[in-house]
């Protein structure tokens, strides 16, 4: 196989570089730097522990719920592993600053849960007495750093779980009884080691990464990160040094990133035991009653963070929801005051133009990632130059402020004000933001494919494109797929950026959804939320329904030739 | 071959349907159906389910078409009023409705901002406004001690903002980070009244006090109505949601006594920016915002502001709950903003001990 001409690969590797990181050097240098730096950066060191502090928490969050997760659920029986893979997507589908709210009304001081529990153990108020009662709170958790690590763990652990499970489907288990016969459990345990830690680490060390950079949920649960330092700066009109007090977060991510990348890629040497032509699809032991319990168990603990936690918050919303006789008049009134279900309609109605606008956006944006990430990829790995991708993983650091305003300062001007006044600039924006995310799934996806597989279609005849579409996609969709899947739910909940970008008149769902829940009552915030979590969950509904209907449009399809 | 087509098919529909969404994005049907019509871009710091009413009305009487553009209460002052400060030199925005005095008097400063007409200005009456008529306020909110019934009886309820710092309430009192947005406004706005000895006392004390800096007035007021907080500051909008929505709460319009502050009195402003590129229906904007109607159609809806205009101020315009001869804070603005990096620098050194 010939490798593609390295003038072309470095074109396409500086473009990308170009397009992730302009709007930070725009907001850098476009705005004339600021003499305050080093001054700037002393202030941020604080920070800065506290953010690495609760990003290792995260890290270690999701390695406990996600490797478990995997290995019992990876060994159930088809119907109830679907499942239990369906109910941990879907909690990554679920915004973090939901899960952190839902933490806060269930589990804060005066929560739902944690007050009449802390009552029942015997820690409440001492007294029967109203005021007693009320005045009595549970000792704050949820307002550390350790909780943002446990809410933004709760979240990622699929991360970590389809690592994992992405390597023990492709482990030979011949190896696992070999082991147990010449050494028993301990050789078991040495087996499985060297073939899941690896995926699990890298995928941690992913998590590690994108809980740095995150701002909503320290700041809903007081917590002080470079993310809260940064915005300071933006609201004094100084993006100069806002973005400057990025910097230090850049090597930490790419050091986490690449990092967990080369540990991801080595892992594929578990993958590929035994491979002659095809991706291997070995059984290990299927569970017995008690490992399905088990396998149930875990389901139902790694979900409920971010799944269980905040659909009961939700439902508490819609349950104790008052319908007040308020005197005030206008549209917002049917908003507020008529009871879930019309609510729900009428911020529909209020809302729609803005969900059918962030599906199509967030779609296109994800496409075109995906597409884009995969050649990438797979001209940077032909080439050998597969890890300076792995410095892409800097752009996850930028904050989402400074990529909006830097945007403003790049394209309003000239003819790219013609892209600034339209949609494009949004596409742009979550293209930016998310674009490394997604060459980091698409490098893993990639690095899955066996080599020999590629060079047996070259051998029968195939082109370059033919070699990709025959032998490399097919093998790589449902990594690609995930990638498309990152990249959507990332954009159609993105804030940050899109409040400063958005073109007027064009409003998307993240922000106004955020607005109404900040400000709402009870009942227009489960609508909101109902309505937001509609939107993300749309595509894997769609994959879950294509899934089922292919089947039998196959055997139509059979039945009608 | 037969194995080949399907992923071809797959990807040209991909594509298509990349191109489909793209066009889609880029392109607002009723632009597409109307080209000509005349156009205003707003720039709205109010709510949208507060503004949406409004510029409902505004484009049925005008036939002025309104492409707005919200903020969210956490981004507030990070979000609209910063793209408005990025976009000095090729303007996208015509008029910013909302974010207060302080913000507008930054802008003002920073040349973002352009005059209104001289009639509006003389028409404006006493209502707050720049000096040079680059804002003009109306509707005004009030900063009120917003307090947990099912925690206070009625006759030991706090009063004032120096309640906060009494050691009784100790880790059980709340403000919005005044780092940002509405908050911000109000420690420079304190340390504008009170001089700055005082209010960094005051902050010193609130940080002994260990008083909970939240996300927003907003979640000032979650947090009391859910009992976690006893009392906090916040904003009479959010605070009648609260109370709107059934929650154990009652609104203290503080420091009324004789000899304090009066209570802080926010509002709400209209700008309109340098460089608009629609000035004439941004001009007709501003006049549709600042009247009297408007005010009165505010103070019935989700906001709950009182009118601040000469007409609203004779036919006493303000929701029923609200009552009359509230004495306000005596704040300059202009003064305030120019405070602002003073009073930042005191919340790092002593709130946050930076």
């Amino acid at each position: 196989m010939r490798t593609p001409p390295k003038p072309l690969v470095a074109a396409a590797v500086l473009l990308a570089f170009a397009v992730v990181f302009s709007p930070l050097l725009a907001a850098l240098f476009g705005t004339g730097l600021h003499a305050r730096g080093a001054e700037s950066l002393a202030s941020v060191v604080g920070p800065l522990g506290v953010t690495i502090g609760s990003a290792l928490a995260a890290a270690l969050v999701a390695l406990l719920i996600g490797v478990p997760f995997a290995l019992l659920v990876e060994r159930s029986q088809v119907g109830p592993r679907r499942a239990s893979w369906a109910l941990g997507l879907l909690a990554l589908m679920m915004p973090p600053y939901i899960v952190s709210e839902a933490a806060v009304v269930l589990l804060g001081p005066a929560g739902k849960i944690s007050k009449p529990v802390a009552a029942f153990l015997g820690f409440g108020a001492g007294s029967t007495e109203p005021v007693a009662t009320a005045r009595y709170t549970v000792p704050g958790f949820v307002y550390s750093w350790p909780a943002v690590g446990v809410v933004m763990g709760g979240y990622l652990f699929p991360v970590v779980a389809l690592a994992v499970a992405g390597a023990y489907r492709r482990t030979d288990h011949r190896v696992f009884e070999a082991a147990r016969l010449a050494r028993g459990m301990r050789g078991v345990l040495m087996i499985g080691a060297r073939v899941l830690v690896p995926p699990a680490l890298g995928a941690a060390l992913l998590v590690f990464a994108l809980t740095l950079t995150e701002f909503a949920v320290p700041q809903l649960l007081r917590v002080r990160t470079v993310g809260e330092e940064i915005y300071e700066r933006i609201q004094e009109g100084d993006l100069a040094t806002a973005a400057a007090l990025s910097l230090p977060l850049m090597p930490i991510v790419v050091g986490a990133g690449a990092l967990g990348a080369f540990i991801l890629m080595r892992s594929r040497s578990a993958s590929l035991a035994g491979l002659e032509g095809e991706v291997p699809r070995f059984k290990g032991r299927r569970l017995g009653r008690a490992g399905h319990v088990a396998a149930a168990l875990t389901t139902l603990i790694a979900i409920t963070p971010a799944l269980i936690l905040p659909c009961m918050s939700l439902g508490w919303l819609a349950v104790s929801a008052k319908t007040s006789q308020s005197p005030m008049v206008g549209r917002h009134k049917l908003i507020r005051t008529s009871g879930v279900a019309s609510s729900f309609r009428e911020v529909w109605s209020l809302a729609h133009g803005d969900a059918v606008r962030t599906v199509l956006l967030a779609a296109a944006a994800a496409t075109l990632a995906t597409i884009c990430a995969t050649a990438l990829a797979r001209l940077a790995s032909r080439v050998g130059w597969g890890p300076i991708l792995g410095v892409l993983g800097a752009g996850v650091a930028l904050p989402a402020p400074v990529v909006g305003l830097g945007l403003i300062t790049l394209w309003n001007r000239g003819a790219g004000a013609a892209v600034y006044h339209s949609s494009a600039i949004v596409l742009l924006a979550w293209f930016t933001r998310f674009f490394p995310v997604a060459v980091f799934l698409a490098q893993g996806a990639l690095a899955r494919v066996p080599r020999e597989l590629e060079e047996a279609a070259a051998l029968a005849g195939r082109g370059p494109a033919g070699r990709f579409l025959a032998a490399v996609l097919p093998n790589a969709a449902p990594g690609l797929a995930t990638a498309w899947l990152a990249v959507y739910v990332l954009s159609a909940t993105e804030i940050g950026a899109t409040v400063l970008i958005s073109p007027p008149g064009k409003p998307l769902l993240a922000p106004a959804v955020m607005n109404f829940m900040r400000r709402g009552q009870d009942q227009e915030v489960a609508a909101c939320q109902i309505l937001l979590l509609g939107v993300i969950a749309l595509p894997l509904v769609l994959v879950a329904l294509g899934m089922v209907l292919s089947p039998r449009l196959r055997r139509f399809a059979k039945g009608s030739s | 071959m037969a194995r080949r087509a399907p992923i071809v098919a797959v990807l040209i529909l991909a594509s298509a349907l990349a191109a489909v969404v793209f066009q889609a994005g880029c392109s607002d049907p009723a632009e597409r159906t109307s080209p000509g019509r005349p156009t205003v871009v707003l720039y709205s710091v109010t709510d949208r389910e507060t503004s949406q009413e409004l510029i409902d009305k505004f484009e049925e009487e005008t036939g002025i078409h309104v492409d707005a553009k919200f903020d969210t209460e956490a981004a507030k002052a990070v979000g609209l009023v910063q793209a408005i400060r990025q976009e000095k030199t090729n303007p996208r925005c015509d008029v910013l409705w909302g974010g207060g005095a302080f913000f507008h008097a930054m802008l003002a400063d920073d040349g973002c901002l352009a005059p209104a007409p001289e009639d509006l200005i003389q028409a404006h009456g006493a209502a707050p406004r720049d000096a040079q008529g680059r804002w003009l306020g109306f509707a005004a909110a009030y900063r009120v001690l917003i307090v947990n019934t099912d925690v206070f009886g009625s006759e030991e309820r706090p009063r004032s903002y120096r309640d906060l710092v009494d050691p009784r309430y100790k880790g059980k009192v709340g403000i919005a980070n005044p780092l940002f947005g509405g908050m911000a406004a109000h420690v420079a706005a304190l340390f504008q009244v009170l001089g700055p000895d005082e209010a960094r006392r005051w902050l010193a004390d609130l940080k002994a006090n260990d008083c909970a800096l939240c996300g927003g007035m907003a979640d000032v007021t979650k947090r009391v109505a859910s009992g976690e907080l006893w009392f906090g500051i916040t904003s009479s909008i959010d605070a009648h949601v609260a109370l709107d929505d059934g929650k154990p709460v009652a609104i203290i319009v503080p420091d009324q006594g004789p000899g304090q502050i009066g209570c802080m009195e926010g509002f709400s402003s209209v700008a309109m920016i340098a460089g608009a590129p629609h000035p004439r229906e941004a001009e007709r904007l501003q006049r549709f915002l600042m009247s009297s109607k408007t005010e009165e159609i505010l103070a019935a809806g989700p906001a709950q502001t009182v009118g601040l205009l000469p007409e609203s101020v004779a036919r006493d315009v303000r929701p029923p709950w609200i009552p009359r001869g509230i004495r306000a804070m005596d704040v300059d603005w202009e003064k305030a903003a120019r405070g602002y990096a003073e009073a930042t620098k005191a919340i790092k050194e002593i709130l946050l001990e930076r």
